[in-house]
């Protein structure tokens, strides 16, 4: 008799604990470590979006687990309808944050160990946009985003980072934390130049400024800077740039523009009053105003100064 | 499939652009489909794989321009057991119809699953290539015409059925991808022959009204056993469309 | 051999020619005449043509002599014409896809004028009317040249007729104009009727000299039609020489197709005042019927058991008791059948009384030989096809007195159909059934 009482207080031991409601969540929360979307999809009974599945399955999937630490699966508390909710909590970055499960009572494995299924659910859309560029990378997988968009299933819990990056342009990471299958707020990757694209640009700029310079004359050719007299020039003209523009290049109707750019530069030359024959010094400082046009190809970027006289 | 159609394309290399465009949004959503059907294969809940298994074949139905492109990952995604030296137990038989083989004669998460484990691996690999694959310039005006051509002969002779007798829905299918390929194509098919764009666009309407009226209650019926009256709207249809769908690649066609 | 112009496609070097475009180009268009359906309305020439039609040499070599059958007339022709029927021929039945009256017009139309140059014959050089252009050169060959770049007319038919679901389909709005007597084929009761080989709503009896010329219109007219028509089931069939003299033996051995009225015994052609609408004036009504004959079990009968069953000898034709095969069987100095059984299969077919004398027919029939049945035993027989002013009165008095006769053991009757064979086109520029518009 005692034998049986002991098998009986055994199963019921090991169902509540080992075949409890906890280890099928630990059984996908492992599946989404291993980036096995398929299984962890069939643990989760979930239905995908008809959305774009580059984070569900492989790296983009393991990826969204790196940064999850201090993983406690918490008990489970009972439900009515044999149901059981089993809240996950976890830090991710820093952050405390968790995550309920419902899970159902499935039929009893071996007549004695239940199984516990989650309660269907539709996995989350996560939303990303990209200002001036057609890719992205989610979870460093690289994505399409035709026209800019595109939108991704996701699983949960998970970090999610995008970004866009590439020689001329980047976007900052974008991260978003899914503790759930609620709405998760949209991300936009705002894309702007790089430092290098602007370094580049910047002694465009200053290239094109100092050969103004270099020009001898009142007015150089093709150029902003200007000086005017009534009077007759006697020596060389001398410009010197005081201070060069600042370059600010920003996205406008899917194309890539320049602020308007101002330089400050002094000329000095000598001239000679035409009434009385004085010759006098001429030092004048002022600010010269232009614009340039950016042609962006894949590689290279051209800029074209446009003076407008 | 209501997704809307690509626009005209006014040169040939901005065709072939857009199309490789649409053909990364397909592969996109068939991985999520795939991804769908092997976790219910896993589950063992074979009615929802049947009904996935035949969501991710349309899919990939609806990239048909692109099959010569593909190469060997082609018949790794999509091949059939005909030829193959030990017909449907040889291992060079993967992918979707493999899928639907198992699902139709008995097989179970045992077999099927590293099937379709392979099978996302594949797709995997065609979307990592697919950027770089070369599209022949003369591929979709000829695949405008052919991808029809090829569900009459492949779908509708019963001759890559593997127990699912979906061949309607698989050419419905067909019918979305060669219209996508006509909407990308209609400007420049105009400019060739003002009109003829409509006039293969009404024929491929009347066809996919034709397949539309085979379903109940939106199932499709096994072609097998679908009585005559059922099929011949359908190939009569599909017949007078491909007459027309033949001069597409005439009117492309460089000699004179 | 003349110097024509290859086939497009036919090989790969365009040919050699002047740029300019001739108002009249040798016969290298895709012939989608005008009136053939969907697939013609969209390619029906714009007037302007692709360039580069080389040029057609205006001399020719004279066409080999082959018959041509007149496609016009008040009568169809594969009927009474050619006075000896064509060695050839294949019966096919199409489902009419036709979605209302407008694309039923077009679909005959479109057979008429297939009809009409497939009679013809046409020889590569002819000019082609523009009509039958197409709007878009270099596209797929003229025809499929299963006969060569000149066609010959080869005694070719073909004769249409449509079937009582026609006239029932309320799309068509025809029900006002159903010929009287036009049913489904009627089951009788040793028919083992298969679904594969009935049904349908348009017949098309095609007639020729050659297999090819068989082949070759049959392929053209689908072409034509295509969309229009799905072909539903077809069966070729071949007309014997004379073995050695006389009519031509069926699968059984027997000289068959002797008797057959003659055009003025007004047996034949449906004429006014005879109960029909109108417009079927000039058509007949088409009994087919597609008859196995077990040839096996029949090779094990004895000689004198199949005359018996037949009625005539086997070698000579001769009815029983007689001596050429025209002889006319004397049944009125045979009350008992001692000479000719009373249940011989020509003595119940036509009994030659005064009172069956009305229910005569016109048969045309052609054996055929098909393949195999499940037990590997041979699928052969008899295409047999009449022709007559009123089924009921004529095949089906003639198929009701034939009932349980003992040839019956050695048939199985297993499809066909009934038709309206319609009235012929007079002329060029009418169509076959334009009176069913009317």
């Amino acid at each position: 008799m005692l034998a049986v009482a002991a098998a009986v207080v055994t199963i019921v031991v090991v169902n509540t604990s080992y075949f409890g409601p906890q280890k099928t969540v630990q059984d996908y929360l492992q599946a989404l470590r291993d980036g096995d979307g398929a299984k962890a999809l069939g643990l989760l009974h979930a239905t995908v979006p008809s959305v774009n599945a580059a984070v569900l399955n492989g790296s983009g999937l393991k990826e969204s687990q790196a940064d999850i630490k201090d993983v406690s699966v918490g008990k489970p508390k009972g439900l009515p309808g044999n149901k059981s909710q089993v809240t996950v909590s976890y830090t991710i970055d820093g952050a405390k944050l968790s995550t309920d499960f419902e899970l159902a009572k499935g039929p009893k494995h071996w007549l004695f160990f239940d199984t516990w299924t989650f309660v269907p659910a539709t996995l989350p859309t996560l939303d990303v946009s990209v200002i001036n560029a057609t890719q992205a990378s989610l979870n460093g997988i690289d994505v399409n985003m035709p026209s800019g968009k595109n939108s991704f299933a996701v699983f949960y819990p998970g970090k999610y980072d995008a970004e866009y990056r590439s020689d001329l342009f980047a976007a900052p990471v974008v991260a978003r934390n899914v503790t759930g299958p609620a709405a998760i707020p949209a991300v936009v990757l705002t894309t702007g130049p790089t430092t290098k694209l602007l370094s580049q640009v910047d002694e465009t700029i200053h290239g094109y400024l100092d050969a103004c310079a270099k020009q001898a004359v009142l007015m150089p050719a093709d150029c902003p800077l200007s000086a005017s007299t009534d009077n007759r020039v006697v020596s060389a003209v001398k410009w010197s740039i005081v201070s060069y523009p600042e370059v600010s290049i920003t996205a406008y109707g899917g194309r890539w523009v320049m602020a308007p750019l101002t330089t400050k530069a002094q000329v000095d030359f000598q001239e000679q009053n035409l009434y009385t024959g004085e010759i006098s010094k001429v030092k004048t400082v002022g600010d010269f105003g232009f614009s340039a046009k950016l042609s962006v190809t894949d590689s290279a970027v051209t800029v074209t100064p446009v003076v407008n006289y | 499939m209501t997704d809307p159609l690509p626009a005209p394309a006014q040169t040939m290399s901005a065709a072939i652009t857009s199309y490789r465009g649409y053909v990364n949004g397909k592969l996109d959503m068939l991985t999520g489909q795939v991804l769908t059907l092997k976790a219910s294969i896993g589950n063992n809940d074979l009615d929802a794989a049947r009904r996935q298994w035949l969501d991710a074949q349309l899919t990939w139905q609806r990239v048909g321009a692109a099959y010569g492109s593909f190469g060997e990952l082609g018949d790794a995604i999509n091949g059939l057991p005909n030829g193959l030296p030990k017909g449907t137990s040889d291992p060079g038989f993967t992918g979707l119809h493999r899928i639907e083989f198992g699902l139709y004669n008995g097989q179970g998460p045992g077999q099927l699953t590293p099937v379709a484990a392979t099978l996302l691996a594949d797709i995997d690999k065609l979307r990592g290539q697919l950027n770089a694959l070369t599209i022949d310039p003369t591929d979709l005006p000829i695949r405008c015409h052919e991808i029809l051509e090829d569900s009459l002969r492949d779908n509708l002779s019963g001759n890559n059925d593997q127990g699912s007798g979906m061949a309607l829905a698989l050419t419905a299918a067909d019918v979305d991808g060669t219209r996508v390929v006509l909407a990308i194509l209609g400007a420049m098919i105009n400019r060739l022959h003002p009109g003829y764009a409509a006039t293969v666009s009404t024929s491929v309407d009347r066809l996919a009204n034709a397949l539309a009226g085979t379903r109940t209650d939106g199932q499709w019926p096994v072609y097998r056993t679908a009585a005559l009256s059922v099929r011949q709207p359908v190939t009569g249809a599909l017949g007078a469309a491909l007459e027309l769908l033949a001069f597409v690649p005439v009117l492309f066609s460089s000699d004179d | 051999m003349t110097a024509n112009t290859p086939l497009p496609g036919a090989d790969d070097a365009p040919a050699a020619s002047t740029a300019e475009a001739k108002p009249h180009p040798g016969r290298r268009s895709f012939l989608i005449g005008a009136g053939s359906g969907a697939a013609a309305t969209a390619l029906a020439a714009t007037g302007a043509f692709a360039a580069n039609q080389p040029d057609a040499p205006t001399t020719t070599a004279a066409p080999t002599s082959s018959p041509e059958v007149p496609f016009h007339g008040a009568n169809q022709a594969g009927v009474y014409r050619p006075a000896a029927q064509q060695r050839q021929a294949c019966f096919v039945s199409f489902r009419v896809l036709a979605r209302d009256q407008s694309e039923l017009k077009t679909l005959l139309q479109s057979l008429t004028a297939q009809g009409a140059k497939l009679a013809a014959g046409l020889r590569a050089s002819d000019p082609v009317p523009s009509e039958d252009l197409p709007a878009i050169a270099g596209g797929p060959p003229v025809n499929s040249g299963v006969l060569g770049d000149d066609v010959p007319p080869d005694s070719f038919t073909m004769t249409v007729g449509l079937s009582a679901g026609v006239f029932d389909n309320p799309a068509y709005k025809l029900a006002g104009k159903k010929p009287k007597g036009l049913t489904e084929m009627t089951v009788f009761p040793n028919d083992t009727p298969d679904p594969a080989w009935t049904g349908g709503d348009l017949l098309l009896q095609l007639c020729a000299d050659s297999t090819d010329m068989i082949h070759y219109s049959l392929r053209e007219i689908t072409k034509a039609t295509r969309g229009a028509l799905a072909l539903q089931w077809r069966i070729n069939g071949f007309h014997s020489a004379p073995r050695p003299t006389g009519s031509p033996r069926n699968l059984f051995g027997y000289k068959d197709g002797i008797v057959n009225p003659a055009a003025d015994d007004q047996l034949v052609w449906i004429e006014k005042g005879a109960g029909q609408p109108d417009w079927a004036v000039g058509g007949t009504f088409i009994v087919v019927r597609l008859i196995r004959m077990l040839v096996e079990f029949w090779d094990r009968v004895g000689l004198g058991e199949q005359d018996g069953m037949i009625g005539r000898h086997r070698v000579s034709g001769a009815p029983l008791g007689g001596t050429a095969e025209t002889d006319t069987p004397d049944y009125a100095h045979d009350p008992n059948g001692d000479t000719i059984p009373l249940d011989a299969h020509i003595r119940l077919a036509n009994p030659r009384t005064k009172a069956t004398d009305r229910s005569r027919l016109l048969r045309r029939g052609y054996n055929y030989d098909l393949g195999v049945d499940l037990n590997g035993n041979m699928q052969a027989g008899l295409i047999f096809a009449s022709y007559q002013r009123d089924i009921q009165k004529q095949f089906e008095a003639t198929q009701l007195r034939l009932v349980d006769e003992p040839m019956t053991d050695y048939i199985e009757p297993f499809g066909g159909g009934y038709f309206i064979g319609l009235p012929g086109v007079a002329k060029a520029g009418g169509f076959l059934g334009e009176g069913l518009f009317a």
